[in-house]
């Protein structure tokens, strides 16, 4: 069985794409490679859950960062909080099917863009653009409050509407600076090359006249 | 019983038809003179599935099997049936199914000598071959595949081994591939950028339906190097007849499709038995109740449809829908509200639309609420290849080695194919 979707490449050409269930895990196995090595672990941690029936990998990637939640579908008062944690779940056809993420329906996070029922709106899934990697990017983004990733003209959430904006004016949001969750890049430098000596040129003979 | 026919005036070899089975897929303009022709020719079961009806305007391409007036507004599968039953030799039997083809599924396909593909749209064409393809090898019908094309009448007839269905179709017709591009009638199709109307005559039809014969009789007398020939009828500007050897596609993705290599059959069918019942068998049949049984994968229109919507949030008031349906069989309407989509609201701007809650699979424990559905009525189309995972501690794909598939089909699904009247 094989997984088919119709995607238009760079040069605006539609391509049939079709993709077998092992080419599927093998996507999935190098993006969450990829992803466990995008984040510092100091502010972003991604555990493994026991997946559900039907989903092929299940992770829960929590943000350990000053953040905002919601407890239940009929409140919006946000509370603030250290840490905030998402579920992230795939399923086989994966790249060409999108993931999807929750929060827990408790503690969701307080944003424009994630449901009252805890589901995080993740945008539309364009094969080979979107992956899990495009998906947590987002979703750190917004567990941040960073306004940069916040859609309000497609909202999930309008009850927070006017507090995200407010606090985003007020440069309260993101809550911390946003390139401190990625994980420093280890790879050692070339080393310098020392110039070579040139020796210093004869002096020119003396000008005759 | 006597012989309908007087056997002196028969071809000698007609009794090699007799225990022969066809599978007609469309049962329109070609359709229904393929059947004429199998029933004649002897075929022991001619079976026809389609889910369209006859109308006057097509009149002039169908069968005269088919009556005009009395047959407009019939399904066409039901009719071509009904009106073979006086045409059948002792013996023979015939049946009409009226449903499309994503109602059935491998197993369905298993159970005919040959199907013909009488169908003019290439994405049920493409639906096909992932099911033929899902058969395996030793038990794969002889598939013919046949079309027109303005006065062009074309007929393929393969067997997997060297190509595939998807071999013989342009990448690039896929592109649309819903849309009608045989011999139904005129349809638009779009040549050059332009549209432009398809015209095709009852005898470029028909003759589409001799070549189909033919090859069938090939078959079934296994003429020599019948297998894997296109045959083409030319009518203008020259009267010509051709036969070719079709090419495998270079990285053809229909060729990539394997088989399982292991079917287990439980008693029943997918019409019949309900997900209790099978979540019972199966757990006999692995001595396990720890499995998970995926829900159906339909391929149609390069989407696929793997999930079973069970709740979906109306995008009109944002309200809870109990939907109950496998996503290849719902439509946008079912995930209104009653009350939403009688006064034909429309979905809510500037707001995100909601999923609800969309299962992959079954299990014994989580599905209490569907358990006395049948299967089909959670998706799984008559001659499904159900799979049943079992994790065995597997936190996710990533623990390699410890998660198990297997795959089960039922027995009585190739019998409902000659006793179901609709889908």
């Amino acid at each position: 069985m094989s997984f088919s979707t119709t995607y238009v490449d760079e040069t605006g050409r539609s391509r049939e794409v079709s993709i077998s269930d092992s080419d599927s895990h093998e996507a999935l196995r190098n993006d969450y490679n990829a992803l466990m090595k995008t984040y510092n672990p100091k502010y972003v941690t991604i555990e493994r859950l026991q997946a559900a029936p039907g989903e092929e990998l299940h992770l829960r990637v929590t943000v350990h960062a000053p953040s905002h939640y919601l407890t239940s579908s009929n409140t919006t008062n946000p509370q603030p909080c250290s840490s905030m944690s998402v579920e992230v779940a795939a399923c086989l056809g994966y790249p060409l099917k999108s993931v999807s993420a929750w929060y827990p329906k408790d503690r969701f996070l307080a944003s424009p863009n994630v449901f009252r029922s805890g589901k995080a709106c993740i945008d539309r899934w364009i094969p080979f653009k979107s992956s899990l990697l495009t998906v947590v990017e987002k979703l750190v983004m917004d567990m941040i409050h960073n306004p940069v990733v916040t859609r309000y003209d497609s909202m999930a959430n309008s009850s927070v509407e006017d507090w995200h904006k407010k606090n985003a004016a007020k440069h309260l949001f993101p809550t911390m600076e946003p390139k401190l969750l990625y994980a420093v890049n280890l790879t050692p430098l070339p080393p310098r090359r020392t110039a070579a000596v040139v020796p210093a040129p004869q002096p020119l003979p003396p000008r005759r006249r | 019983m006597d012989h309908l026919y007087n056997p002196l005036k028969l071809s000698v070899y007609r009794s090699l038809f007799r225990d022969k089975s066809v599978l007609i897929l469309g049962g329109g303009a070609v359709g229904s003179h393929e059947a004429e022709y199998a029933v004649k020719m002897g075929f022991g079961r001619v079976d026809i599935l389609d889910f369209d009806t006859f109308t006057l305007e097509n009149a002039a391409k169908h069968s005269a099997l088919v009556r005009t007036p009395e047959d407009v507004g019939r399904n066409k599968a039901q009719c071509v049936s009904d009106r073979l039953l006086p045409l059948l030799d002792e013996g023979g039997a015939t049946n009409g199914i009226d449903a499309d083809l994503c109602l059935i599924g491998p197993e369905a396909v298993a159970a005919y000598d040959f199907a013909v593909l009488c169908l003019d749209n290439f994405a049920a064409k493409m639906l096909f071959n992932e099911l033929w393809l899902q058969i395996p090898r030793e038990r794969r019908p002889i598939v013919i595949m046949d079309g027109t094309h303005d006065e062009m009448a074309q007929s393929v007839m393969l067997d997997g081994e060297e190509f595939c269905l998807r071999c013989l179709v342009d990448e690039s017709w896929l592109e649309a591939s819903a849309v009608r591009t045989s011999c139904s009638g005129p349809q638009v199709r779009r040549i050059d950028g332009e549209d432009a109307i398809v015209r095709t005559s009852n005898l470029a039809s028909s003759l589409a339906a001799i070549l189909s014969a033919e090859q069938l009789r090939a078959a079934v007398l296994g003429a020599p190097d019948a297998m894997n020939r296109r045959l083409t009828y030319t009518a203008y500007p020259h009267l010509e007849l051709s036969a070719a050897h079709p090419m495998k596609k270079r990285g053809c993705p229909g060729c990539s499709i394997e088989p399982p290599h292991d079917i287990r059959f439980l008693p029943g069918s997918v019409l019949d038995v309900t997900l209790g019942e099978a979540f019972r068998a199966i757990a006999a049949a692995l001595g396990t109740k720890a499995f998970e049984l995926a829900v159906h994968r339909l391929s149609y229109k390069n989407i696929v449809y793997s999930g079973y919507i069970a709740e979906a949030v109306c995008p009109s008031c944002g309200k809870p829908v109990a939907v109950k349906k496998h996503e290849g069989r719902a439509f946008h309407s079912d995930l209104f509200c009653g009350e939403c989509r009688a006064a034909k609201r429309p979905p809510q701007e500037r707001t995100a639309h909601e999923e609800g809650r969309v299962l992959r699979a079954f299990t014994p424990g989580a599905c209490g609420e569907l358990l006395g559905e049948t299967l089909f009525s959670l998706g799984y189309p008559l001659g499904a290849h159900l799979e049943v995972i079992e994790r065995n501690g597997a936190l996710d794909f990533l623990d390699e080695g410890k998660i198990r598939t297997t795959v089960f089909a039922f027995e009585g699904d190739a019998e409902k194919m000659h006793t179901v009247r609709s889908l």
